[in-house]
């Protein structure tokens, strides 16, 4: 027989290392990227299971990012509180593959996504990574989902667009 | 449409985020501007590319001694949510039971109270066939107090008793074999020296299963009779109470070197509830609280002895009703499917051969009115009334000390003990004390 637990054990299985990468992002090492994320998971062993139940992806998110946000604000790594926060991310901190090391991978496509605002960079890393849809990515980062929305079809068509140009030169 | 590139509509359509309505209304306009139709391809194949990439990048693990951190949380806050929050203005509690699973299999005697039973036998995967329809009967050993039922954790106490829990949500409740059998000479001379009982001393299922209920024993070679009643619950007009009894074989000629024999080891009994039947269920009792695992020496040794019997009383909120605690349905369990109030398994080992036994049947609800169930029937819920109103049981409904000695009064048949006589003069010292 499951035990009551058991959701939390899956979703620990299934969003922990996508949640991580996530985090990193923000906080800007792979250490404090755990402890967020640890944290995160200790929040959610408190929640009733009847009450995220179909959404325990974005709650995660939306928890996570919450946490992550917090660390950099008490390091007073940021200006503004609340979601201001949002547009005065720090530059993306090297992720678990490096900096150096994705200039060094072939497709241009995530070279160009690097280059992006760090806001239209988050939703198109929720929406295409993490496979959020419009309204989830609302809601885990307090943007309305026409914002949500047009900074998607920005992003995709600043990298379309570069992309292009880069097949333009290579001819 | 807006010059396309700059429509975002566009994106949104083909990254699949329209609704219905939407996406027909777009693709009129898509219809007539090839353009646009271009533009949304070549959004797919970034977004395609974008994605690829992006799955490409490593996650990051969490070490094991961050994912033993977690774990640590779930089992304290599971613990947390065991202990039950007293709500004085509540009338429901609903929370997440505990549900252990005992490996075993039962054979029984189906005896029909005033409810109709189906009896299925179930065969799991490694169990032997029962040989009989009817099975063995099966009595219980009073197990020391290790509590098994959902419920509180050990050492702690739930003040108005089991709470009320959603069958859409927890539809397996677990019965202890057992109970205590302290608390009703508390209660008594506590009235009998003219004072009211601590509500700790009151067990509700220790003074219910105080009284002979005259099960009928189980028939031939069978180890357990089942005898179950469903009736109106006097306390509350809408909700059904449910009646299980369990009572095991005799073993008189084995019983010559003065112990008992065993008939059973490890017996379990799970109630499986129909959500399209019932919104909530309460065991009745079980308020603790009970002595640690650790002070009674742990698991319980599972023997059953001849001779014993088990009486529980479950409330019911039915299906379809007004109360808040109705809801819908979320799972359908092959106990829904034949239309059953419950479905109960019986579980043991056969003590001298070890030999699995198990046996399942349904319950139906033949809408019974209390004053028409059986008077042991009316007689168990009289107890549980009196012992509710001993608590201030946020769950004892329209009982009142009044109520509790008219229902005693009317059910108390034979009574050739004299213990349900004594006990309607109990019932009568508590209700001029609390006249004081």
């Amino acid at each position: 027989m499951p035990r009551e637990e058991d959701w939390i054990r899956e979703a620990v299985d299934r969003y922990s290392g996508p949640l991580t990468r996530y985090a990193c992002r923000i906080v800007g090492d792979i250490e404090r990227a755990r402890d967020v994320v640890q944290d995160t998971f200790i929040k959610l062993c408190k929640v009733k299971e009847a009450d995220v139940s179909g959404q325990v992806g974005a709650w995660l998110y939306t928890v996570c990012r919450n946490r992550a946000l917090d660390m950099l604000r008490k390091e007073a790594r940021l200006d503004h509180p609340g979601n201001d926060a949002f547009d005065s991310l720090p530059d993306p901190a090297p992720g678990p593959l490096g900096v150096v090391e994705r200039r060094q991978t072939a497709n241009r496509t995530l070279q160009v996504l690097d280059t992006l605002p760090e806001n239209q960079q988050e939703v198109i890393r929720l929406k295409f990574q993490e496979e959020m849809s419009y309204r989830e990515i609302s809601r885990i980062t307090g943007l309305s989902i026409s914002n949500v929305g047009f900074l998607i079809h920005v992003g995709i068509k600043t990298i379309r667009e570069r992309l292009k140009e880069g097949q333009c030169h290579e001819k | 449409m807006r010059s396309e590139r700059d429509d975002p509509r566009l994106t949104a359509y083909a990254l699949g985020e329209m609704d219905a309505r939407e996406r027909a209304a777009f693709e009129v306009e898509l219809a007539g501007d090839a353009e646009a139709r271009r533009v949304v391809d070549e959004i797919r194949v970034t977004a395609s590319l974008v994605r690829e990439e992006l799955r490409r990048e490593p996650v990051a693990e969490l070490a094991g001694s961050r994912r033993a951190a977690i774990e640590r949380a779930m089992v304290e806050e599971e613990r947390e949510l065991r202990r039950p929050q007293h709500h004085p203005t509540f009338r429901l509690l609903f929370q997440t039971p505990i549900s252990p699973v005992y490996k075993m299999a039962a054979a029984i005697t189906i005896v029909s109270g005033a409810v109709t039973l189906a009896l299925f036998h179930y065969l799991g995967v490694g169990l032997p066939l029962p040989s009989t329809k009817h099975s063995p009967v099966v009595r219980y050993l009073t197990i020391p107090t290790e509590r098994t039922t959902g419920g509180p954790a050990y050492g702690g106490a739930a003040p108005d008793g089991q709470p009320f829990f959603l069958a859409g949500e927890h539809p397996h409740s677990t019965l202890s074999p057992s109970v205590g059998s302290t608390s009703y000479a508390d209660v008594k001379s506590f009235l009998t020296a003219g004072r009211m009982p601590p509500k700790e001393a009151v067990r509700i299922e220790e003074l219910i299963n105080h009284f002979d209920y005259r099960y009928d024993p189980p028939r031939g070679h069978d180890a357990f009779a089942v005898h179950v009643d469903v009736a109106g619950a006097p306390w509350a007009g809408q909700h059904r109470l449910v009646r299980i009894g369990l009572k095991g074989r005799e073993a008189p000629q084995e019983q010559a070197n003065g112990s008992r024999v065993t008939i059973a080891k490890d017996l379990d009994v799970q109630v499986e509830f129909n959500p399209g039947a019932v919104s909530a269920y309460r065991l009745i009792g079980y308020e603790g609280p009970y002595p640690s695992a650790a002070v009674t020496g742990g698991r319980p040794t599972g023997d059953v002895v001849a001779g014993h019997t088990l009486t529980a009383l479950y409330e019911i909120i039915p299906a379809g009703s007004d109360s808040p605690a109705h809801q819908e349905p979320r799972a359908t369990t092959d106990t829904a499917r034949r239309g059953a109030l419950f479905d109960l398994t019986l579980r043991y080992n056969e003590p001298d051969t070890l030999t699995a036994r198990l046996s399942r049947f349904s319950v139906r609800d033949s809408g019974l009115a209390f004053a028409q169930a059986p008077a042991d029937f009316r007689f168990a819920a009289a107890v549980a009334a009196f012992g509710m109103v001993l608590r201030d049981s946020a769950y004892r409904g329209t009982s009142t000390i009044a109520l509790a000695l008219d229902w005693l009064r009317d059910s108390l048949g034979d009574d050739p003990s004299g213990s349900r006589h004594e006990l309607v003069a109990l019932v009568e010292r508590a209700k001029s004390i609390m006249r004081e």
